[in-house]
């Protein structure tokens, strides 16, 4: 089964080609918020180093969102592009799983974490134990003080992974015991992890859809029910 | 804090390009003043001190213009943004970072978002009806 992976949810992105589990080709680049631009060669350049043509694709895994607007907007938009000459399945993974996915072999609560500005992050909880990750919530977006509020509920050694893993940190570290940040390299996510788990939810036709369907999956932000303008009078 | 008195639009330009020259990667300018003040004509005078690579013009249609340049330069007309959804349409949190420098009219529309040490430049009519008074300050301190 080969499926061709793509993450550019956020600051960074990334393409690759797995095969039968095996990640034959990632190509990835971390120089800001340039999708519109690098994404295509990334996909071409995994493509071509994995010695496959948009003809040997099974599957399109993408990770969609939560994440930077435009960013999560390319990454669907260019799955959808490849997926609908040929009819390729889609399927959309949560870029929080994404992220969650490099703790799969540990034994802890990973909780994914990505800032979404005004100290405000999303946040997705999975528990890791016995090379598996099952989800424990739903994906959201809180303040780092329900944020702090959530992870007490549990008791369990819990990893914060993500580009909003050092502003949590920070936050969480003097207020809930048993928390620690993992490994500066996973950092920024890739798109092999979406790709693993796009196999898998393919094999057992789990949340695959055509690319007709894929759509960006956006949260909206806590502060988001709060007046945006001070004087709202100053325009008139 | 600053003031400044133009009586033109060649000196508005002039006293842009004198903050662009002071401007760094990461900083957010918010614009507050009215229609017609010349906040736009600020920006192309900042923008030509930053070494923009596009002519600027105003953003009202568009929401956001993109002038390039070594450090990345972007001007929004906030004017038609009324809530926290419309705004993260816009991709406005996606251009934050410390290699752009952000240039935003109608800031009072968005002010809970801004950062604490945006730059605020506050336009209001003079004595004549060309005159302008413009008032800079913030910037962490710069001004």
């Amino acid at each position: 089964m080969v499926i061709l992976g793509i993450e550019s949810s956020a600051q960074s992105a990334s393409a690759c080609v797995v095969k039968d589990s095996k990640v034959l080709s990632e190509y990835f680049l971390n120089v800001g918020l340039t999708h519109s631009v690098t994404l295509m060669p990334l996909v071409k350049q995994a493509m071509e180093g994995a010695g496959m043509s948009v003809g040997d694709l099974d599957g399109i895994a993408v990770a969609n969102g939560p994440g930077s607007f435009t960013g999560v907007r390319i990454g669907v938009a260019t799955a959808k592009g490849i997926a609908v000459p040929a009819d390729i399945k889609c399927i959309p993974v949560s870029t929080l799983e994404v992220i969650a996915y490099p703790l799969i072999d540990s034994e802890c609560i990973a909780a994914a974490v990505m800032d979404a500005r005004c100290s405000q992050v999303y946040c997705g909880l999975y528990d890791c134990h016995s090379s598996s990750m099952e989800r424990l919530t739903e994906d959201s977006a809180f303040s780092l003080s329900e944020l702090a509020e959530k992870l007490k509920a549990y008791d369990k050694k819990i990893i914060l992974i993500g580009d909003g893993a050092d502003i949590s940190y920070e936050y969480l570290k003097d207020k809930i015991s048993g928390v620690y940040k993992a490994s500066s390299q996973y950092v920024y996510q890739k798109s092999s992890s979406a790709a693993l788990i796009g196999e898998k939810r393919l094999i057992n036709n789990e949340n695959v859809c055509s690319a007709e369907e894929l759509v960006p999956a956006y949260l909206r932000l806590p502060q988001a029910e709060r007046e945006l303008k001070k004087k709202k009078e100053q325009k008139q | 804090m600053k003031i400044y008195e133009s009586h033109s639009e060649k000196d508005t330009e002039k006293i842009g390009r004198e903050i662009g020259e002071k401007l760094r990667g990461g900083d957010v300018v918010a614009f507050t003043g009215g229609m017609g003040m010349g906040k736009t004509v600020f920006v192309r005078g900042a923008a030509e001190a930053l070494g923009a690579e596009a002519d600027v013009c105003s953003p009202t249609f568009s929401i956001v213009n993109d002038y390039g340049g070594k450090i990345h330069i972007y001007h929004f007309d906030m004017y038609r943004v009324e809530t926290w959804d419309s705004l993260y349409s816009t991709g406005f949190f996606d251009y934050m970072n410390d290699e752009s420098i952000l240039f935003i009219e109608w800031s009072e529309n968005i002010e809970n978002v801004l950062p604490e040490n945006a730059v605020k430049v506050e336009f209001s009519k003079g004595e004549k009806d060309s005159d302008r008074i413009i008032k800079i300050s913030g910037g962490g301190g710069r001004w």
